[in-house]
């Protein structure tokens, strides 16, 4: 097919879309208060919650953090505080960065690029993300034991022999799922950004 | 004319246009119809910058296309459909079968390209010169030639493999 007669095609075509029948006008507003609806619910209730979840239990750490007596709890505690909080903001940060570029003042390939590129730092984020969330897998347990009375289940050396396998065993299969979701995305997004350039 | 009015006039009168940016950028008819509801959001959304933009005409290209780009690539699950009974978003098929087939050779053709490409053969078959592709899609007159020379390339070898 030649270029004239694809032009010529896409002319029929666009004849052709202007005379179907149009969405009604009241729908489209309908659709576009219903989008808005469902954008707060889905976008920000997974991230606050899970922001919260993590800010709750580093602030309970904190306020808690004279009853350690154990040395080690004081250091896995300043740990997990440490990574409650710094995890959910660097997250939340990228994300803000795919999410806030300006959809009508950016030109398509200063768009493609910036997006692109926060997508790339979103899975870097995500990659780290994973790394921490085993250390804290580890780290959590020993403080949050030492507050509940339950000393004895973390000085028993059978529950280290069931958890930390099993701990490992999740966080292998887990990372093996993700990496290659991770490698995924950031080479199709590093193609792409060859591409603009 | 409110706000609202004035919004709701502009989408019918560019209806054509959002659904040939949903068609290239989009195959599945979910998919289509979920990038279809977005582009709307999303001009609603920015709509107040509408007047105060140099080229209006230009304005709906640019929030179609970015809205597309940062949409794409989302899984079924991800789809935010809104669940109207009453919107079907019809996608154009003529009576002429051959000339559908064709139509539907092309946007196969189009689908294959990367995304800043499909935009710029998407402004080209909408009978843009070459400075407003440049504007529209924020690359220098002499990049929209060069790419174009590649597009055609691209699309007159894949159109003829599929024919064959």
């Amino acid at each position: 097919m030649e270029l004239e007669e694809m032009k010529s095609l896409w002319s029929d075509l666009s004849i052709q879309v202007e005379k179907q029948d149009k969405i009604q006008k009241e729908l489209l507003m309908e659709i576009t208060k219903q989008k808005f609806r469902n954008k707060l619910n889905s976008v920000r209730i997974p991230e606050i919650l899970g922001s919260l979840v993590c800010v709750g239990y580093a602030m309970y750490f904190l306020s808690r953090f004279g009853d350690f007596e154990l040395w080690y709890n004081q250091v896995f505690a300043l740990v997990t505080i440490f990574i409650m909080i710094v995890l959910p903001t660097v997250s939340l940060s990228a994300i803000k960065g795919m999410r806030n570029l300006r959809i009508d003042s950016e030109s398509p390939a200063a768009m493609l690029e910036k997006f692109t590129k926060n997508k790339i730092r979103f899975w870097k984020v995500q990659r780290y993300g994973m790394i921490f969330g085993g250390i804290v897998m580890i780290t959590i347990l020993p403080p949050l034991a030492e507050l509940n009375g339950s000393q004895e289940m973390i000085s028993n050396p059978t529950f280290w022999m069931i958890y930390i396998p099993a701990g490992f065993l999740f966080m292998y299969l887990f990372s093996k799922w993700a990496l290659k979701k991770y490698k995924g995305v950031i080479d199709s997004s590093e193609k792409m950004l060859q591409e603009i350039e | 004319m409110n706000k609202e009015e004035e919004f709701v006039n502009l989408i019918h009168q560019n209806q054509g246009l959002i659904y040939k940016i949903v068609s290239i950028y989009s195959r599945e008819k979910a998919e289509q119809d979920d990038l279809y509801q977005e582009i709307v959001y999303q001009t609603w959304k920015s709509f107040d910058n509408f007047k105060k933009a140099a080229k209006p005409s230009t304005w709906l290209y640019r929030v179609g296309m970015n809205t597309a780009i940062t949409h794409m690539n989302r899984s079924k699950k991800q789809l935010q459909l809104v669940p109207l009974q009453d919107v079907k978003i019809q996608f154009s098929e003529s009576g002429d079968s051959e000339k559908e087939e064709k139509i539907q050779q092309l946007y196969a053709q189009i689908r294959k390209l990367n995304l800043l490409d499909r935009g710029i053969i998407f402004l080209f078959l909408e009978g843009k010169s070459y400075e407003e592709i440049a504007e529209i899609s924020g690359i220098s007159v002499s990049n929209v030639g060069t790419r174009m020379s590649r597009i055609k390339a691209k699309l007159k070898s894949g159109i003829t493999t599929q024919t064959n």
